[in-house]
Formats: structure tokens, C-alpha cells, sequence
């Protein structure tokens, strides 16, 4: 079947999707959390045909949680619990109910002013999660590791870094890498009780921010960090220090970047520009599985060699946010719509 | 399909200022986020928007042993910083400081500290305003007994410090100034227009022709400065502006070649300034700065105008004037400019409850039946 | 093409409406106002006085009243209409460039097309918002946006047939008849299921002649002639007379291989056949049949018989235009459309207004009118431009300039600033101002510098925006205030940050601060980004000097003292540290001067020296007895390791 991309429009600008993983049918519904309007909110969606003969879907609201301030980031703590991020600081962790999504989100844990500048108001940027440990960042550079499953701050490295921090990773279950806004990354030892990181390099020399941060779902060393700038930079962590590749990718700052979760060659990144590309990792991820020989690795440097491809026309207006379910793309931009790409090829 | 043609509709809130004394100026900041008034009582307050349609009162303090005049604000560029002149014969520059540890702080309170207090006028300061940021911190204050004075900021870091860097006489009572915003220093010097209130008395229309500089008996006065000789100088009088001028302001230029400048006198104008070039300028030995166009005058309030006023992009103008009305102007494609709206108040026929919270939400405003409107046939 | 003059006053001798007049609520005793102004169209109105009053007024009135524009677009339903059509201009604005080349009408066509699409399903969305919305007051102001975006893709369709379209032989009526039946389907459901039953003796039904004269007039013979079988007299000879007729009626086609010409001379001949028919008063029994004669003949009076059954005239003007001239070219209906329009003494309305001048290939007129719709300009704006682009509008001022793009800037640069007042559509607004140069972009600096940022995301965003259209003063704009933000709440790496940014002397007065900061507290803020910091630190002296100062402080706590020593002697003797600094500097001296193993050379001891009494009024009295003491101490065990060492040590 050819991909399929449909449009729909949704009366605010979309930060963060997130497809809700189902068990044994495809997945159907999906969060949504919006930015930079009078009133921002965390929806749950469901794609519906309003026909019942009709192939389209439509994505229609089942529930809206209004929140204070932009949503920053939505993670998954556990199957139907949510971490959110909020500009006003505030960190939730929401929960939509398994048999009626319909019902109103329930909120389990709420962070009042986790981030924050004394009595004013500091954005909490973005947040990680794993195994039900979330990880917060704000432009106040503190690092704070909560429990979403006590609802507890297990630890706080405080001035972790003197500029505002914008992207956060867990690379494994004690250590996490931090992004700033200049592009200076730092991994932090979460045993150690020093705030200190445990080594720090910067993303690229223009000095913009690196805007998000993952790893490779198989060999978790490998971390990929997008740039303000628009530039994707790939670490080996067992090779720290300067990046092992830098290559310049799309026009304006990397949004967003997702490892499909079926193929772990596939990446996918989508960008202020507006664009929504998927490259193929396969040589690059091969390649370094050879520990001692570097030169093998293949040079990033060369955009065509690592088959980028663009998945959708660019738009006018950013992509803040993609999500992949198998063949299913979800996006959210600034032009206050949805996209869902269907029968993608991975 | 009568619904087609309902254009133009607004809607206010009320907003209780809770001044002692009449109000003589509001000013919002650079967002348009935050808002200063000033009153007869003395204090100058400020009020935060809530982000959600409301308005919070954040400061208020004594500022002056007089009636304070106007108040307005510094770019953001250079911190919360706002100046204030008064009937004490002084202008003030207050910074807000964020010191969360003072007393109030818990409830939302702001501190605002006097950061300098310029005492060089004799008499009643009638305006005050900080020049565009590309020349750096500066300000201006005129009064009463007709001196402009411009001081400087030299370290923006420091605003207790101020440097009185001129003096211009102009020999009139002066009531207003406006800078010219453009942000063209290669094309447009730094420019000032002020406006003098002096009633048209024959005596004072003597004492301005005796000015040897400007044969002129106009209001508005153009001041420029001089790269080369560190000079303000008087560049025109606009002689078509022989009645008292209550306010005037510069619109933004928007990389226009000319400028536009809006007086309060005894009608709304709109007055065309375009610099011509130096060689052509020449004329009998006098240099001619500008050629100098009205390009509207409008009668409509039938009374004196008190204040003009420019939205941010200089597509509207805002009018008061003694007829209890505000008006707004827009200039059309072709450049005629247009009355859009009206805003009038039904005098009050007895005590209106007063107002529970700071703020009202906003409600549709009723739009009165234009008596001369005549229904279509 | 259109060419119309455009004097002050908009033409057709009707005067502009006067402005409007509101009043203010909370009656308030003052009589004298002041106004502010704020963000975008809000503006404070506040009672005030111009004397001092030395005794307290009577009655004080202490309220100021903030006023703007309600504006429809930014309902969340309409948000969706914004969104989606600033997709497709852009898309125009890209083919218009690209038709300077090469004639792009098929592309304009297919724009054209898509906006009228946006439209409907905005209507769509309105209309099942409208059936589900409970309260009242909703509900009416929904219906009225139907009825404004139903009309407004009304008068679009019909712009698009008369100037955007392609038609073979500019032959209008297929098209006209088309854009009837689409937007005025009158008795189309009575006729269908008329035609579904099928039934003989269908006059039964109350409706029935009004549905076949209805099908005759929208010009679907084929329907009228089926529906007439159903009479229960439809084999009668004044039916198949009738029938007949309309058979044998003549069908112009561009393809049909006749010229207009000899189209012409068979209609006329077909039309004096029906005429002749009629005047044999064989149907003057059947007064029904008799009318659907008249009308096909292109009697005046009969239509004007029917055309109290409709709504509108636009309802018969596809008839009456297949009636009387079925050759008409699209600059031709002006008459037509007088001819329908004057049939009945119906107040004219608004869509009336716009229909007529439509028709006459008014165009100015027509936009003088679209401005009148309560849209907040979009369709004048999406409209003009098209229209524009498609070389088909041409306005001409009193002077006979053209002055048709600027008709066009001035909507567009409307449309987008009051975009750019939302929270959220401000990206929208913006995309149309950056369009429209040379004062689409100025104006866009203004509005743009002046958005609140709450968050260092939402001034990333802005400056990215403003970067994509070449509006660096923004840039910088932004970053400066982001910096003097972050300085004033005492957060120092963010300044210095956001100062390298804006690439400005603001960086110096972030270092600076820095340096104050810690000269009299003792923690060096921001380390980790001045060791990190390239090419930025070359902003300013400052700056550079901070950078490097962080580096000796650096290369002090990993012990490495000799590179520390010479660091900061090279920091001495440049002489590129700030007055205030000049104590903290020779201060740092004392523990290197003090160290077991000596630091300094001879040299560097001399120029430290040399340095402090320079320098001596940055020192207390005692602070610099202490360093001359440290000094002189150092001096003596260098000279001496130095004068047994090498010959260097005798120089």
C-alpha cells in the first residue's frame, strides 16, 4: 500500500505525541500535549472512521487535562502512566484509565514548582524515564531523579550546570546525560554523591543547544544528540570526548528523534523546519560494534551515504514531535495539526 | 445576511486603579505585559498581567512630592526600569529589584527602588522619555520653563549615574516630546519633536519671533543632532501648528523615507516630515530640513485634544480629546486616514458599585446607533 | 480585466459607513480621557484631568478601561481555517513566483479549488458544532459564522468561474448553471424523490409544478422532462408538446464542432418555434405547462411570476441566462444580473451587493464589499491576493496609478499583524507579513521583538523564526533581553550565554558581572561554560579576560602551579583586567608567591612588583604591605636558584 499522510487540525500547537501502547490489537489512541497558547492541555485522542465503509481515520478528542504552561515533555512510566513537563515548572505523572480512555486523566503525582528560580517561575524543559524513574531538567540547570512509582525525589544534583538545560537521557539505570544550551553535554554518575558529572563534551563548536538526546535501543554507548542548529551528532561512549560524528541535517533545530522500535536501523528525526526524515543507521550501528578499530567506522559526514529520506513534504511550519508505532507516524506542529503517516516501510 | 457586516467589535474589562488622585498617565511596558499609572496622588503603581485576561497589582509607592505627570518605560534590554517627572520639579528613574527576601514578597510584591533623581529643572518636569535603544540609555525631560534636558546613561549598569549631556533653551513653555523611533542612524540623525502649551497670547507670539533662529510662530519644534558637532540643534518649526499642543507622538517608521508625527492641539494631525537631501536643501542661504505635509487634520472631537497616541506597528491612532471621546484612525491603502471607531462615555447617573476584584473579564462592548447613520434603503 | 478608479469614496455613490460608536461600561463621572496603548490593538482608556485640581474632585474616578478587538478567527473552530489556508497561500506565494516563468493558471486553478475546500469544511466543522452546542447564545453566533463562511465560499466559486478558471470559449453558462445548483438547491430533494417513486399522477404532491419549474430554471431539462412523464397527464399532447420543447432545445459545446454563430442562429430559430407554440394558445388549459413556455422563451414577466418563490435572485439567474443568452461570456451577465436583481423590490442585502458587481467584473467593488464581512479580512486578503497573482485584478487610483498591489500589501499586512497579537497564531501572522516586503518584514521586527518569551523554548523559537525570514535585529533583540532577564535574576551563565548569542557588547556587561560577582563572593559563577567557550569568548576584552582568569583557576585546583603562575602573570601584565579586578588579580598572587617551590621566576616577581605599585591605589595599605613582603621574599629565593642554576639567572 503507498504511504499514506493525513492532516488534521486541531486548534493548538502540538509539542508532544505519544502513541498509548495496547496489548494484543494496534494501537488507537494517543496523547497529545500542546505549547504556547493561552491555555495548553494533554489530550487522549482515539482514530476513528466517521463512516464505517471508509479506509480514513480521524483522530477524535476523548478526554483534555488543562494544564499552566507549555507541556515540555510527555514520557511513559509505566503502560498508561504518563511523566509530563511544564514550563511553569511543575512536574505530573498522569494516568489514563486502561478500559475508558474516555474518563478523565487521573493525576497520581504533582511536583509544584520542581523547577524554579525562588518565588519566580522557571520551565521544567524536558524530562526522561526509565523503569519508572523519571529524570527532570529546567533552565534553572538543576537535575532532579524522581520516583513515579513513590512519587519520592530520589536526588537532586543542584547547579548541575550554570546554563539552562534543554535535553536529558538515561543511558542506563544509574547514569544520565545532560544537554545544555550551548551544547555542552555532561554525564552524571547518579551513585556518586558529588555534583559533579562524570565527563562532559561539547556538541558541536557553533555552540547552540542540543535540543534532544537518545541512545541506540540495542547498544545503549551510542548516543545520538540533536542540535539547535539543525546538526546530528553520534557519540560512542566507550570513545568519549568529541563527537564521533557530526553531520549537518536539516535546516533548523532537531525537534525530535526516535530509533523505530521494530528496526533499530531505522532513525527517525523530524525539526523546526518542518521536515520529517527517516535514515537508515544500518551501516553506521554495524560498524561500531567493532570495538578496537575505529577507522572502520563510517563517516557521518556524508548525508547520502546514510539514506536519508524525507517521509512527508516539509511543511511551512515546525514539527515539534514524532512518534512511531510500526508503520504509524505520528506528528504534532506548529501549524496546529496533526499528521498521521500510515503504511510506512521500516 | 445582515450578520455579514458587523465589523469592529470590541470588548473591555474594567480595571479598579485605586489612586487617591486623578490618574495622568498610563504607560505599558515593551510586552505590553506589564502596566505603569501615575496620579495626582503622588504614587505611581504597577500591574502585572496575569497571563489569563487579569490584571495584579504588583507595586505602589510614593514616587514625588507633587503630582506626577507621566511615566514611562525603559527597553527591557536594560532591566524593569521606569522614569517618572512631576510638578516637584524633578524626574525620577526607578528600578525594579528582585529581592524576594523584602516584606510583601510572599504576597506577589515588587520592590522598586529610586535609582536616581534628576533635579536640574526649576520647574514643573511636564514629559519624560528614554530615547531608542540603539543610542544607548538615554532620556529626556522638558518642563515648564521651556528647557530640554538629555541626559545619558554611560554605564547602563549603573543607572544612579546620569550625565546631564544638553541643555537646549527653547524660550517656550514646553508640555511634550517624542522621539523619533527610526532605527536608521545612517539616514535619520536623532531626532526630537516638542510640543509647546503656550496659550497664543500677543506677547508670547513676540517673544518667538524675537528667536532670531526660527522666524516662526509654530508649536512644534524638530530638534536633530549632530554627529559632528555634538550639537542638538532646532532643524524646523511646524508653522502649521499655531494653536497650544497638548501631546505629540512620532509613529514607527517602518523603513518609510519620511516621518510621521500625530498632534494633540486643537484638532488631531498628522504631520508628514521628509527629510530632503543636503545638496537640494539650500534655500536662500537657510537650509530647509524637511518638506513638511499635513497629511489629515481631523475636527471630529470639536473640542481640544489631549492626547495622541500609536499602536505598535503605527496602523491605528488613538485620540482623546475634551468631547468625551476616544477615537481611533487608520490609514487606508491609498493613505487617507479614517475615524474606525468611537468609544464614549454615558455620564454616570448616580454611584456605580465598586468593583469587588482589581479586574473584570472581558465583555462585549454595545455599540450605540449612529444617530447620522441612516438606514439603508 | 478589471480596471476601476478608486477615489476617496467607495463608488456607486454609497457613502462609507460612519465608524461606529461604543460605549463604555461601568458609567464613570469623568468627562476627560486618556489612552495607552498596549500589545497589538488593546489599548487602556483612563479618565483623566490636564489641570492639578488642588481641591479632590467630588466623585473620583479611578477605573481604566482596557478595550480590544473581539476577533472571530481566534475561536478555536476558526483556528483550524487560519492554520490550514496559510498552508495554501503559502503555496500560491511559491506558484506566483514560479509563474513569472511560465503561465501557472492550471496551479492557480488548483489553489483556488483547495481554499474554496478549506471552506466548506470549515462549514462543515461549524455546522456539526452548531447541532451539538446547547446554549443559546453559542449556538446563534455559530450559525451566524455559517452564514458568513457559507457566502464567502459563494462569492469565491463565482469569482473563481469568471476570473480564475479556464472555460473553452469563455462560454459562461455551464459553469453559472453549475454554481446555482450547487449553492441554491432549490427543490432537488423534491425532485429526486419524486424521480424514486416514480410514480404517475406525482402532481399530487403540493409541490410538484414548483419543482419542475425549479428543474427547468436551474436548467436540468432531463429532470424536468422526467418529472412531466410522472403527470397523471403526461401522455396529453400539451405535454408532449411541451416535452418536445425541451428536447429539442439547442446545446452550445465548445467541442460540438458549430460555431457560436450558427449556435446562435439555431437557438434563436428553436426559441421563435416555442414562441409560436405559445401564442397558438394550445396550452392554454394547462397554465403550469404555459409558464415553463414563457420562461423558455425568456419572458421577463414570467420569471418575474417565479421569483417570489425563492429566496434570491440568484436562484433564476442561471435560467434567465440560459434563456435569453445562452452565449454569454463572463464579462456579458452585468445585464443579466440587473435584469434578475430588478425583478422584486427585496431589500438588498449584502451577498446581493456582491453577486452584482461580481457579475458586472467589478471587481474593486467587490473587495470594497468583501471588506465589510465580519471575517477579520480573510476572505478580502486570501481573495485579493489570488486574484492579484492571477493578473486578473487591476485597481487604478484617482491619478490613474495602479495601485493594485498595494490594495493587495495592505490586506495582507492587515491580516498578518492581527495575527501576530495571538498566543499562538502569531507563526501564521508572521509567515504573511515576511511576504509582503518591504513593510510586511519591518513591521513583523516590531511585533516579533515585542513577544513576551516566558521561556528560553519560546525565545528559541521566535529567534528561529525570525532567522528563517532574515530578521536579524530581532535576533539580537531577543537574545539581549533574555540576557538582561537572566542578569538581573543573578543567573550569570545564562547571560553570558544568551549574550554570545545576541553578538553583542551585551557580553561584556555579563562578564563583567561575573567578575563583580566574584571579587566579592569568591565562587567563580559560570565556570563550566567558560572553560568550554570558543570563538565567544572574542566578544569583548572582558570576556576574554574572564575566560582566561576561569582557566587559571582551573589549572590552580589541578595543582598545576607553574602553568597557573604563568597564566596569570601573562593576565597581569597584559594590563586587560578591569580596574575593579586589579586587587582580586595581585590577591591570587600571594599563595603562589608563598608555595614551597617557587612559582615565579625573577622576572615575573619584578613585573608583579612593578604591577603593585602601579596599581597601588586598587590596594589597601596592608594588603599591599603583605604582597611587597611576599614579593620581596620570592624575589630572593629565585635570584638566588636562578644566579647558581644557568647563566639566564645573571642577565
Amino acid at each position: 500500500m503507498p504511504l499514506d499522510v493525513q492532516g488534521t487540525f486541531v486548534s493548538q500547537k502540538i509539542n508532544k505525541i505519544r502513541w498509548i501502547a495496547e496489548d494484543y490489537v494496534e494501537t488507537k489512541c494517543f496523547f497529545t500535549g500542546s505549547w504556547d497558547d493561552d491555555v495548553n492541555s494533554v489530550k487522549v485522542w482515539t482514530l476513528e472512521s466517521p463512516h464505517e465503509e471508509e479506509e480514513i481515520e480521524y483522530p477524535r478528542q476523548l478526554s483534555e487535562y488543562p494544564v499552566e504552561g507549555d507541556v515540555t515533555q510527555i514520557k511513559f512510566t509505566e503502560k498508561n502512566k504518563i511523566a509530563v513537563s511544564l514550563s511553569n515548572g511543575d512536574v505530573k505523572v498522569l494516568e489514563v484509565s486502561v478500559y475508558d480512555k474516555q474518563s478523565p486523566l487521573r493525576e497520581i503525582f504533582h511536583w509544584k514548582k520542581m523547577h524554579n528560580y525562588g518565588e519566580q517561575k522557571c520551565s521544567c524543559t524536558s524530562l526522561d524515564t526509565l523503569e519508572g524513574d523519571i529524570a527532570t531538567i529546567g533552565e534553572d540547570g538543576n537535575v532532579h531523579i524522581l520516583s513515579g512509582r513513590r512519587g519520592e525525589i530520589m536526588r537532586t544534583i543542584s547547579g548541575a550546570d550554570s546554563c539552562s538545560l534543554h535535553s536529558i537521557c538515561f543511558i542506563k539505570h544509574s547514569e544520565v546525560i545532560t544537554g545544555n544550551l550551548r551544547g555542552h553535554m555532561k554525564i552524571w554518575d547518579l551513585r556518586s554523591t558529588e555534583n559533579k558529572p562524570a565527563a562532559s563534551f561539547l556538541l558541536a563548536g557553533d555552540e547552540l543547544a542540543a535540543t534532544c538526546i537518545i541512545n541506540h535501543p540495542t547498544q545503549p554507548h551510542i548516543v545520538l544528540a540533536g542540535s539547535e542548529s539543525g546538526s546530528l551528532a553520534v557519540w560512542d561512549l566507550r570513545m568519549n570526548t568529541f563527537p564521533t560524528s557530526l553531520v549537518n541535517a536539516h535546516t533548523a533545530g532537531v525537534s525530535e528523534m526516535q530509533f523505530h522500535p521494530e528496526n533499530p536501523h531505522m532513525l527517525l528525526t523530524c525539526s523546526v523546519s518542518g521536515e520529517l526524515w527517516d535514515w537508515n543507521m544500518e551501516a553506521m550501528t554495524k560498524s561500531s560494534k567493532d570495538q578496537n578499530n575505529q577507522v572502520t567506522w563510517m563517516p557521518l559526514e556524508d548525508k547520502k551515504s546514510m539514506m536519508v529520506n524525507s517521509v512527508i513534504p516539509p511543511l511551512s511550519k515546525a514539527i515539534n514531535t514524532l512518534h512511531c508505532d510500526k508503520g504509524r507516524i505520528l506528528c504534532g506542529a506548529d501549524n496546529e495539526a496533526i499528521y498521521l503517516v500510515k503504511n510506512f516501510k521500516y | 445576511m445582515g450578520e455579514l457586516t458587523a465589523t469592529n467589535l470590541f470588548e473591555s474589562q474594567t480595571i479598579f486603579a485605586d489612586h487617591k488622585d486623578l490618574i495622568h498617565d498610563v504607560a505599558y511596558d515593551f510586552y505590553g505585559e506589564r502596566m505603569a499609572t501615575c496620579s495626582s496622588d503622588q504614587y505611581v503603581k504597577v500591574w502585572d498581567s496575569d497571563g489569563n485576561g487579569g490584571w495584579r497589582l504588583t507595586a505602589s509607592w510614593k514616587a514625588h512630592h507633587g503630582s506626577v505627570w507621566k511615566v514611562t518605560w525603559a527597553h527591557p534590554e536594560f532591566g524593569q526600569v521606569i522614569a517618572t517627572c512631576s510638578f516637584d520639579r524633578t524626574a525620577a528613574i526607578w528600578e525594579e529589584v528582585g529581592d524576594t527576601a523584602s516584606s510583601g514578597s510572599e504576597k506577589g510584591l515588587r520592590t522598586w527602588l529610586k535609582r536616581s533623581n534628576l533635579v536640574d529643572s526649576r520647574t514643573s518636569v511636564t514629559d519624560v522619555k528614554f530615547g531608542p535603544k540603539h543610542l544607548g540609555l538615554l532620556l529626556v525631560t522638558c518642563s515648564a520653563d521651556g528647557i530640554i534636558r538629555i541626559y545619558e546613561a554611560p554605564d547602563v549598569m549603573n543607572l544612579a549615574q546620569w550625565t546631564l549631556q544638553h541643555e537646549i533653551p527653547t524660550k517656550v513653555s514646553i508640555s511634550c516630546l517624542s522621539w523619533n523611533p527610526s532605527l536608521s542612524r545612517v539616514t535619520h540623525p536623532p531626532m526630537l519633536a516638542v510640543g509647546s502649551d503656550e496659550p497664543n497670547t500677543t506677547n508670547a507670539a513676540a517673544t518667538v519671533q524675537s528667536d532670531k533662529a526660527t522666524a516662526c510662530n509654530g508649536k512644534v519644534f524638530i530638534y536633530e543632532y549632530s554627529e559632528t558637532s555634538r550639537r542638538w540643534t532646532r532643524t524646523d518649526c511646524l508653522a502649521s501648528v499655531q494653536e497650544p499642543v497638548n501631546d505629540l507622538a512620532f509613529a514607527p517608521n517602518l523603513g518609510r523615507s519620511f516621518h510621521l508625527l500625530a498632534v494633540a492641539t486643537k484638532d488631531v494631525r498628522i504631520i508628514k516630515l521628509e527629510p530632503i537631501a543636503e545638496s537640494s536643501g539650500a534655500n536662500n542661504g537657510a537650509m530647509v530640513r524637511f518638506k513638511v505635509e499635513v497629511v489629515a487634520a481631523f475636527e471630529e472631537h470639536y473640542s481640544c485634544v489631549w492626547r495622541v497616541g500609536w499602536n505598535v506597528t503605527g496602523t491605528l491612532l488613538a485620540s482623546s480629546g475634551d468631547d468625551c471621546c476616544v477615537r481611533l484612525w487608520k490609514m487606508q491603502y491609498l493613505n487617507q486616514w479614517k475615524c474606525v471607531a468611537v468609544f464614549k462615555n454615558e455620564p454616570a447617573t448616580g454611584d456605580s458599585p465598586p468593583l469587588c476584584r482589581p479586574s473584570t473579564t472581558y465583555t462585549r462592548l454595545a455599540a450605540m446607533a449612529n444617530p447620522a447613520h441612516m438606514p439603508f434603503h | 480585466m478589471n480596471t476601476s478608479n478608486f477615489g476617496l469614496e467607495p463608488l456607486r455613490g454609497k457613502a462609507s459607513a460612519p465608524a461606529k460608536t461604543f460605549i463604555l461600561p461601568d458609567k464613570c463621572v469623568s468627562k476627560h480621557f486618556g489612552c495607552a496603548w498596549g500589545q497589538g490593538n488593546k489599548f487602556t482608556i483612563y479618565p483623566r484631568s490636564q489641570t492639578v485640581n488642588k481641591s479632590t474632585p467630588k466623585a473620583l474616578d479611578n477605573r481604566l478601561f482596557n478595550v480590544r478587538q473581539d476577533v472571530l478567527l481566534f475561536t478555536p473552530i476558526l483556528r483550524k481555517l487560519v492554520n490550514e489556508s496559510n498552508g495554501t497561500f503559502l503555496s500560491l506565494q511559491k506558484a506566483a513566483e514560479a509563474s513569472k516563468t511560465n503561465d501557472n493558471q492550471v496551479e492557480f486553478l488548483k489553489l483556488s479549488r483547495q481554499f474554496r475546500s478549506i471552506i466548506r469544511v470549515c462549514t462543515e466543522g461549524l455546522q456539526e458544532a452548531a447541532s451539538k452546542e446547547e446554549d443559546g447564545l453559542a449556538k446563534n453566533s455559530l450559525q451566524s459564522y455559517i452564514t458568513i463562511f457559507y457566502s464567502i465560499e459563494c462569492i469565491w466559486h463565482l469569482c473563481e468561474i469568471l476570473f480564475i478558471d479556464n472555460i473553452p470559449g469563455d462560454i459562461v453558462l455551464p459553469y453559472l448553471l453549475e454554481w446555482v445548483r450547487f449553492h441554491f438547491p432549490c427543490h432537488e430533494q423534491t425532485a429526486a424523490g419524486l424521480l424514486e417513486a416514480c410514480e404517475r399522477g406525482s402532481e399530487e404532491n403540493a409541490e410538484y409544478w414548483d419543482t419542475v419549474v425549479g428543474m427547468v430554471v436551474q436548467g436540468r431539462v432531463d429532470v424536468a422532462r422526467a418529472l412531466l412523464k410522472l403527470h397523471s397527464a403526461g401522455e396529453s399532447n400539451e405535454f408532449k408538446l411541451v416535452d418536445n420543447s425541451l428536447r429539442s432545445m439547442p446545446v452550445y459545446s465548445v467541442y460540438g464542432g458549430i460555431s457560436t454563430g450558427e449556435f446562435t442562429i439555431s437557438w434563436k430559430h428553436w426559441q421563435a418555434e416555442c414562441r409560436s407554440k405559445l401564442s397558438s394558445r394550445v396550452l392554454a388549459s394547462q397554465p403550469n405547462l404555459e409558464l415553463i413556455m414563457r420562461i423558455i422563451i425568456g419572458d421577463y414577466t414570467a420569471f418575474e411570476s417565479i421569483r417570489s418563490k425563492y429566496s434570491s435572485w440568484f436562484d433564476i439567474l442561471g435560467g434567465w441566462v440560459l434563456f435569453t443568452a445562452p452565449w454569454s461570456r463572463r464579462h456579458e451577465l452585468g445585464a443579466a444580473a440587473a435584469a434578475c436583481a430588478g425583478m422584486a423590490p427585496a431589500p438588498r442585502s449584502h451577498l446581493d451587493d456582491m453577486v452584482r458587481a461580481l457579475l458586472e467584473g467589478d471587481l474593486h467593488q467587490v473587495i470594497h464589499e468583501v471588506q465589510q464581512i465580519s471575517d477579520n479580512g480573510w476572505f478580502a486578503t486570501h481573495l485579493t491576493d489570488i486574484l492579484y497573482h492571477c493578473g486578473k485584478l487591476k485597481v487604478l487610483d484617482k491619478h490613474q496609478t495602479n495601485v493594485t498591489s498595494r490594495l493587495r500589501d495592505s490586506l495582507i499586512l492587515e491580516y498578518g499583524s492581527l495575527l501576530m497579537e495571538h498566543k499562538s497564531l502569531w507563526s501564521v501572522g508572521l509567515s504573511y507579513l515576511a511576504s509582503c516586503p518591504p513593510e510586511g518584514p519591518r513591521r513583523a521586527e516590531l511585533l516579533l521583538e515585542r513577544m513576551p518569551v516566558e521561556t528560553e523554548a519560546k525565545a528559541m523559537r521566535v529567534i528561529a523564526e525570525a532567522k528563517k525570514h532574515g530578521l536579524t535585529s530581532v535576533v539580537s533583540s531577543v537574545s539581549r533581553c533574555v540576557c538582561a532577564r537572566a542578569q538581573a535574576g543573578g543567573r550569570l551563565g545564562g547571560a553570558l550565554c544568551w549574550a554570545a548569542r545576541a553578538l553583542v557588547a551585551g557580553a561584556a556587561r555579563a562578564a563583567r558581572a561575573c567578575l563583580t560577582q566574584y571579587a566579592a563572593r569568591a565562587a567563580l559563577p559560570a565556570q563550566d561554560l567558560l572553560l568550554t567557550a570558543g570563538s565567544a569568548m572574542l566578544l569583548s576584552d572582558t570576556l576574554l579576560f574572564l575566560g582566561k582568569y576561569c582557566d587559571f583557576h582551573r589549572l590552580y585546583k589541578s595543582r598545576e602551579f607553574k602553568k597557573a603562575g604563568q597564566l596569570l602573570v601573562s593576565l597581569i601584565t597584559s594590563k586587560i583586567a578591569p580596574d575593579y579586578f586589579w586587587e582580586t588579580l595581585l590577591l591570587d598572587t600571594l599563595p603562589l608567591l608563598e608555595s614551597d617551590e617557587p612559582v615565579f621566576t625573577s622576572n615575573d616577581t619584578y613585573e608583579i612588583m612593578l604591577c603593585l605599585e602601579l596599581r597601588s591605589s586598587s590596594l589597601e595599605g596592608e594588603k599591599a604591605d603583605l604582597m611587597r613582603l611576599a614579593l620581596a621574599r620570592n624575589l630572593a629565593r629565585t635570584s638566588l636558584a636562578e644566579g647558581d642554576g644557568t647563566d639566564e639567572g645573571g642577565q
